[in-house]
């Protein structure tokens, strides 16, 4: 079949793309360093033997990986959100999710009174924080589940979402006021995102609770399928689509939380690369679309890393890179449905 | 293993239950419906179709009274069995972007498919099938956003087919449709339940149609309960002049010809 080989080679773009954004991250950072000295020490294979070997092995690397698991979960995360509510402009940021763990980290970093700095965080630290942004996108999501059930507009759900993240953000305000200076400046420095606060010590835990996620996720694809049609038509075919539902806002919980924790509130990547996936594979088909949407969000990842880099000398935060990415995308797809 | 009647409705009392309290939709209802034929459920709006529909479908639990369908009480069925038991239409239509028509009916074949809801070569066969039936097989590759909303309610029909099941229940299917589809839509379902012998009960408003086009008729209101019989004997027995004594509509007894007086 045609349309099938059409696939396969989009799946390979997709994955060529990936390949290409790694080898990116890996020669390009914040740190120049030349082509053919990337290529010794990757060819060379030792760690910290010179402080490039150690920025390449120690940084480029883990936050490579981390740009490719967030980008993938988040996106991922997106996707799922937009089919339980069936709703094109639900993401993990707009819901509030996003929120409800940014909240659940103020507490811990300002609560804490800033002994957690963002650099500095010890082992302990990040579990009290993943703790807390777990805590706070799963309340989230339970509110949000609440209000699923009086409110059968997807609109209004999606207004509540908004609410809910701005009375976290009130409260962070709040937070902010009565924390320390240190703690103030190490939460603002989190809220700006980054992909570089997962080192080899937190990789393990952070890459089995993102992967756990992402293998959920593929796990759903049938019941994604069919919720599609909406509750009574998924009843029909033997699908409760309410417990669907809540399968899989505790997975987009889980996921957004640890992106969350690791990497700040990441904004755009969630709601826009499941219609960048869309608009490439042209399809609902989600056996196509979820495997679709995470190598997208990965490729995303990456870009985004590689954009906060290009101005050498610095880092630029991650959230003031994905708006690029994902405004344009949301634009289309708000235009596209405003043509219907 | 055969059934004389497909759907046993004994004693059933629709409405909700919650904590304020039961609130009775329609009830006590009892009728007995073969296979091989179409069924239109005639009523005032409020009578409590949509109810009783989605009671038969297992989708709403009765408050109390049983649905028997093939010689089995529905509420022993699971999900998943049930749905091979029991499609269904709504005149609701699923807005899905980029979903082509094959894929839609490809739905149907859902509660047969593994984990992973792989087709095989069967039930692809069973999906072309289903569009053959219907006449549909030119809309294989369209995406449903670009059909007509006559030719989406025959998707619609197409997948409650590859279900394969012995009963369709149709809501209201050709509520939002133009005269000619309704019309159409209605000598389909006929078609089918003839052809290949499903018990198929539609809930219309459109009462000069249904009285042409199908086998038997259902009557329900809040007032009579429920009134189950062959087309000709609810015309002859004047039954439709009980349910809609609204002034302005004469039913003739003898041709069942609708007109507004």
């Amino acid at each position: 079949m045609s349309s099938q080989s059409a696939t396969i080679l989009k799946f390979s773009i997709l994955v060529i793309s990936i390949l290409l954004m790694m080898i990116g991250n890996i020669y390009f950072g914040s740190v120049r360093i030349a082509a053919s000295e990337v290529s010794e020490i990757l060819a060379s294979g030792s760690v910290a033997d010179s402080p490039y070997s150690y920025i390449i092995f120690n940084s480029r690397i883990p936050q490579m990986l981390t740009a490719i698991l967030t980008g993938a979960g988040l996106s991922v995360s997106g996707l799922m959100l937009q089919v339980a509510f069936r709703n094109p402009l639900a993401g993990p940021s707009i819901l509030g999710v996003t929120s409800g763990a940014s909240l659940g980290v103020a507490l811990v970093i300002l609560g804490l009174g800033g002994s957690l700095g963002a650099a500095g965080m010890q082992w302990g630290g990040y579990t009290a924080v993943i703790a807390g942004a777990l805590i706070g996108s799963l309340s989230v999501m339970a509110v949000l589940l609440m209000f699923s059930t009086w409110l059968r507009n997807a609109l209004l759900l999606l207004i509540t979402g908004i609410m809910v993240g701005y009375l976290t953000s009130s409260i962070i305000t709040l937070l902010n006021f009565t924390a320390t200076t240190e703690g103030v400046h190490n939460y603002t420095m989190w809220g700006m995102g980054n992909f570089n606060g997962v080192s080899w010590n937190d990789m393990p835990l952070f890459s089995t609770l993102t992967i756990l996620g992402l293998v959920f996720a593929i796990l759903m694809v049938k019941p994604l399928n069919i919720i599609q049609l909406g509750p009574r038509y998924a009843a029909g075919l033997g699908i409760d689509m309410k417990r669907v539902r809540n399968k899989l806002l505790i997975a987009t919980g889980i996921l957004t939380a640890v992106a969350t924790a690791y990497c700040g509130p990441v904004s755009f990547i969630g709601l826009s690369v499941p219609h960048i996936a869309r608009m490439i594979m042209r399809t609902a088909n989600q056996r196509i679309l979820v495997p679709a949407s995470m190598l997208g969000g990965a490729s995303v990842g990456l870009l985004c890393n590689l954009l906060c880099v290009i101005p050498q000398s610095t880092t630029l935060p991650l959230n003031g890179v994905t708006p690029l990415v994902g405004v344009p995308v949301i634009i289309y797809v708000i235009l596209k449905g405003r043509r219907k | 293993m055969t059934h004389q009647n497909r759907i046993e409705i004994i004693d059933l009392i629709t409405g909700y239950k919650s904590r304020s309290g039961t609130k009775v939709i329609s009830g006590p209802l009892c009728a007995s419906v073969p296979s091989g034929c179409l069924t239109s459920l005639l009523g005032p709006n409020g009578a409590g179709k949509s109810t009783l529909l989605r009671t038969i479908t297992g989708f709403q639990r009765p408050i109390s009274g049983k649905v028997i369908i093939e010689g089995v009480d529905i509420s022993k069925y699971n999900a998943n069995s049930l749905a091979k038991h029991i499609a269904v239409v709504l005149t609701e239509k699923p807005e899905i972007d980029d979903l082509r028509t094959e894929e839609m009916i490809a739905m149907g074949r859902a509660p047969y498919t593994g984990f992973w809801g792989n087709l095989s070569e069967a039930d692809h066969q069973i999906v072309a099938k289903a569009m053959n039936i219907t006449g549909i097989g030119n809309l294989a590759g369209r995406f449903i956003s670009d059909l007509s909303d006559g030719e989406r309610q025959k998707v619609m029909i197409a997948k409650a087919l590859a279900q394969q099941t012995d009963v369709i229940l149709l809501d209201e299917p050709t509520a939002f449709l133009d005269f000619p589809s309704k019309v159409d839509i209605m000598r389909l379902l006929s078609n089918i339940a003839l052809q290949e012998g499903k018990t198929i009960i539609v809930s219309t408003h459109d009462l000069d149609i249904a009285l042409h086009l199908s086998h038997n008729i259902m009557l329900l209101d809040s007032e009579h309960g429920l009134t189950f019989d062959s087309r000709e004997s609810i015309i002859s027995k004047g039954d439709l002049r009980r349910y809609f004594p609204q002034s302005g509509i004469d039913i003739d007894t003898r041709s069942g010809r609708v007109s507004v007086i």
